[in-house]
């Protein structure tokens, strides 16, 4: 073999192992949207939505994390606990999108998104009311 | 329709069309054409930036029939900010990458040579497909349907987040980023067409880096935006809208190694090709991301499908097709010339720079396309921040090995001071690692990272003292870029890897140890109503120095919408943040007595005599907005005399805020300014700890519903209205309430008096509890509900609720040196970027004959 085909083989392997490793990744870390029977009944990690229970968030000093519970169109409610800084527009949002796994009877999130009520739609409305 | 804007964007439209046709008319000979062609594109560009001009005025004057104008605007912006608010929308946005790209294409005319009329068919339509999009989602568009009795006075106002100066600043550089992309694409696309290979590489390198140049920093601003302003303490949180303008930087930057390779070894064009077409077609795959609406559920960000998805689809499909078709089609034809290189030499390090920067690319790309990517599998999911950090870390390994070694490679083998220098730097690596180690570095992936970083920096950083040594000044300006890159990922690594936190919460004046940091909350500042208010939090460090910190949380009047601003301290090895994460603002204790005193006037409240000796306003005199007023009480009891003055404060319009000051002797016992009366000059004190008179228990109440309270029941029946007239200026209400559970069951029915003598009440006493009495707080006559207050002589002091701020205070180490890096990176940039330039005009004043000129086109 020459220098040229050593060389060749060594970029195909490192191609092949980077691309299975990037793969490898990427089906561990994906988090599907489930309903929230769904996420009660795996240990892996998936996305819930709902919207919030009003009233029910609270930052637990002693476990240093955010509660709170969402609830879903059927009304099935789902606690969360979230170790992370409370969104800005947190209680102004249509729906909370919570990302983790569920563990001791709460959803662990590692990641919150807050879907707040557009500006467009909220004009939207109003041109319609009007 | 707003119609001058609307007029200016067809002018343009119209122009930039007219500019394409010339131009292609140029092409097949008509040579005339050419100067017609310039002179439309001149006139096209002319009114982007008059449609950008009248889009200004129209929200500075605040003609709110814009639906532009009324979605992100409003009377109370600073000027500043309504300029910014230009580009605060989607549709502001597109035109402000207009803008930039029209005025682009003036210095690509000028320098674009025998590709003019190639490159600027391609250019003119890059920017078509941006006016497109204008003319479909104009931002002259009035609000639908509106009389002109429906104008609305005052817009919606500026998302508050964006009411900051680095996000002023961020949307011009990132755009300008954005528009030099289609400047190497242009070039590529021509250089296939007209069968030119080779010089469109140097023509469009120093529009390559200022991709570079300008992405990165506007990447990073917003890094430094989101790090200063957000407070969830980081500046990357791999969300599709930073992954979008990621992607274009890192192919960008291969764009840009690639071209300087093609230019050494006159090797490698199909590579370039690829590069530049897809350094484009990823911007505009990104914009189609982020503002299509297909990633609204993935996103912190809130993405609106404005009706524009088709439109961007199409420009998506029309670049792939212009840039991938005239690939294909050229592809047999470009000239390849294979050679073996030895492994150390700059070419192959250069080789694998740009596959490992293509890995990252392609890994960020794949991530996050996963809601579209699984969409066609299963049910759209996204993939966390773990996938992009597991998988870059080991490319970000190599990539910084290749970027350390490469300085003391040239193109065919190695310098003669490879070996010195590289030990050199690598020594140098092993001590900051081994001091690393020393001070806590762990995990052999982060350490190892580190190493290659400040090897990187370290051998880069002799690379340009050498340059500069040799009085090459110019050519310093890579390594230099590099030096900042090597700082920059040092910085990353130690900050994200071993960064420190801890969540507390602080009552008003109590002191909490936090990693080896003594936090004091020390109450609300709020100088003037209109200014926001910030919390104080004293924090001492471990060495004894004191600093206040102010993290600020308050809720924007005009979206009702939380704000939390953390508060970062710099110091040289860390960064200290202290990030707000709840607020509580505390009751004033209740079950006190209520003292209502004249000047001079003494009342006594449990063992105490407090006399009303006048009114403190000193703080009055040094700002003029800041309203504080203070009561000068003299208190004696238990054998000593003190002098206490307790304040308010104005928080906003009608609003104030107290704080209950503690009396010495008495534990519990405070005393707090509740409200002044400014046309008697008395004062309103409310004084706990004492128990006695106060309000021991509270209930809001329903028709039928109970409070309880020791043995009782109290049940409210109804509103006793019988004595109520509002037109005879009677506003005397009663509750009904039964009394069941005691030895002595009935009905009581406390009073409330309205009307000109002002507000009394008309306490009942309670049957069976001596001393207790029942008073009605609000009522609600629409809900039907009374509040209902227990008082009680015999209660035990309630002491209220102070203030509690909780935080989040984390330690970041060497975050400085991530920003202090790109600071060195930009320099480097911006020299290389003028070196490129500069070569390049030379380049054509040198060889203004033969190659350069329109005979050659069909060679």
């Amino acid at each position: 073999m020459n220098r040229r085909m050593v060389w060749t083989v060594i970029g195909i392997v490192a191609i092949v192992g980077f691309v299975a490793f990037g793969a490898g990744a990427f089906k561990a870390n994906l988090t599907p949207y489930v309903s929230f029977q769904q996420a009660r009944a795996t240990s892996d990690a998936v996305q819930v939505a709902g919207k919030l229970v009003e009233g029910s968030d609270f930052f637990d000093e002693k476990a240093s994390v955010l509660r709170f519970a969402i609830q879903d169109d059927h009304g099935d409610v789902m606690k969360i606990t979230y170790k992370g800084l409370k969104p800005g527009n947190f209680h102004e949002a249509t729906q909370v999108v919570a990302i983790g796994r569920f563990h001791g009877g709460a959803l662990e999130a590692e990641k919150l998104l807050v879907k707040c009520p557009s500006k467009y739609q909220g004009l939207d409305q109003k041109a319609s009311t009007s | 329709m707003f119609l001058p804007g609307a007029i200016t964007l067809w002018v343009a439209f119209l122009s930039l069309v007219a500019s394409t046709y010339f131009y292609v008319r140029s092409l097949r000979g008509h040579a005339e054409a050419r100067m017609w062609a310039r002179q439309a594109y001149g006139l096209s560009t002319a009114a982007v930036l008059i449609a950008g001009c009248v889009l200004v005025y129209l929200i500075v004057t605040h003609d709110f029939r814009v639906h532009y104008v009324y979605s992100y605007s409003d009377l109370s912006l600073p000027i500043r900010y309504l300029v910014s608010t230009l580009w605060a929308g989607q549709e502001g946005s597109f035109l402000l990458w207009l803008m930039w790209g029209m005025v682009v294409g003036l210095p690509l005319i000028r320098y674009a040579q025998h590709y003019e009329d190639r490159t600027m068919v391609v250019y003119n339509l890059a920017q078509i497909s941006l006016l497109l999009i204008l003319l479909k989602q104009s931002p002259f568009r009035f609000i639908a349907d509106l009389t002109p009795g429906q104008i609305p006075t005052d817009g919606e106002g500026l998302n508050p987040l964006l009411q900051n100066p680095w996000m002023t600043i961020h949307p011009p550089i990132m755009f300008l980023g954005y528009a030099a992309t289609a400047v190497p694409f242009a070039f590529a696309v021509a250089a296939l067409w007209g069968r030119r290979y080779d010089e469109w590489t140097k023509a469009s390198l120093p529009w390559a880096l200022v991709t570079v140049v300008t992405l990165g920093c506007a990447i990073l601003l917003g890094g430094y935006w989101a790090y200063v302003t957000l407070g969830w303490g980081g500046y990357w949180g791999w969300d599709p809208v930073e992954n979008a303008s990621l992607v274009p930087w890192i192919a960008s930057a291969a764009l840009v190694h690639g071209m300087i390779l093609q230019r050494a070894r006159g090797r490698f064009r199909k590579l370039n090709f690829s590069l530049a077409v897809l350094a484009y077609v990823l911007v505009v795959y990104g914009t189609f991301l982020t503002r299509s609406g297909v990633l609204a559920d993935f996103s912190v960000h809130s993405f609106v499908d404005l009706g524009i998805t088709g439109w961007l689809v199409g420009n998506l499909v029309g670049a792939m097709v212009i840039g991938f078709g005239a690939l294909i089609w050229r592809w047999r034809e470009i000239p390849s010339e294979p050679g073996d290189e030895p492994f150390f030499s700059r070419t192959v390090f250069f080789v694998v720079a740009i596959a490992a920067l293509l890995g990252t690319a392609a890994t960020v790309l794949v991530g996050t396309s996963a809601p579209l990517i699984t969409r066609l599998a299963t049910k759209p999911s996204q993939v966390g921040p773990s996938f992009y950090n597991s998988v870059t870390l080991p490319i970000g390994i190599v990539l910084a090995a290749l970027l350390g070694t490469v300085p003391f490679l040239h193109w065919k083998g190695t310098t003669k001071e490879f070996r010195n220098r590289l030990l050199a730097a690598g020594a140098f690596a092993a001590v900051c690692g081994v001091v690393a180690l020393a001070v806590g570095a762990h995990g052999f992936l982060y350490v190892a990272f580190l190493l290659v970083s400040i090897f990187a920096f370290s051998s880069n950083l002799l690379k340009t003292w050498d340059e500069i040594r040799q009085r090459r000044f110019r050519a310093a300006g890579g390594y230099l870029a590099h030096v900042g890159l090597g700082l920059m990922l040092s910085g990353i690594v130690i900050s994200s890897a071993y960064d420190r936190s801890q969540k507390v919460t602080l009552a008003l004046n109590e002191s909490r140890q936090v990693m080896g940091y003594t936090l004091t909350f020390k109450g609300v500042d709020k100088p003037t109503p209109n200014e926001r208010q910030a919390m104080l939090v004293e924090v001492r460090e471990a060495g004894g120095r004191t600093y206040v910190a102010r993290p600020r949380m308050f809720r924007n009047e005009k979206t009702n919408q939380m704000v939390a601003n953390p508060d970062v301290h710099v110091r040289l090895t860390h960064d200290v943040y202290v990030s707000p994460i709840e607020f509580d603002p505390g009751r004033l204790p209740e079950n006190g007595d209520t003292l209502d005193l004249g000047k001079g006037q003494t009342a006594k409240a449990g063992p105490l005599e407090i006399t009303f000796d006048g009114f403190e306003m000193a703080a009055n005199h040094a700002d003029t907005g800041k309203l504080t007023i203070g009561a000068k009480l003299t208190i004696k009891g238990a054998g000593r005399t003190q002098t206490l003055t307790p304040a308010m404060h104005a928080t906003g319009p009608g609003e104030f805020s107290a704080e209950p000051v503690a009396i010495a002797g008495f534990d519990g016992a405070s005393v707090a300014l509740g409200g002044v009366n400014a046309n008697s000059g008395h004062v309103h004190l409310t004084v706990a700890g004492f128990g006695g008179g106060g309000i021991a228990k509270r209930a809001v109440l329903r028709k039928g519903e109970t409070l309880a309270y020791k043995n009782l029941s109290l049940t409210f029946d109804d509103f006793d209205l019988s004595d109520f007239d509002p037109e005879a200026n009677k506003i005397n209400i009663g509750a009904v309430l039964k009394v069941t559970g005691g030895a002595k069951p009935g009905e009581i029915t406390p009073r409330f008096h309205g009307g000109e003598g002002g507000p009394s009440y008309e306490d009942a006493d309670v049957p069976g509890l001596p001393g207790v009495k029942v008073r009605t707080g609000k009522m609600d006559p629409n809900q039907k509900t009374v509040e209902i207050q227990v008082l009680d002589a015999t209660a035990p002091p309630d002491p209220g609720e102070p203030m509690r701020f909780s935080v989040d205070v984390t330690v970041k180490p060497m975050i400085g040196l991530l920003w202090s890096g790109l600071v060195v990176l930009l320099t480097g940039g911006i020299m290389a970027v003028v070196r490129r330039g500069d070569e390049f005009s030379t380049a054509v004043a040198s060889q203004a004959g033969p190659s350069f000129s329109e005979t050659e086109v069909k060679s």
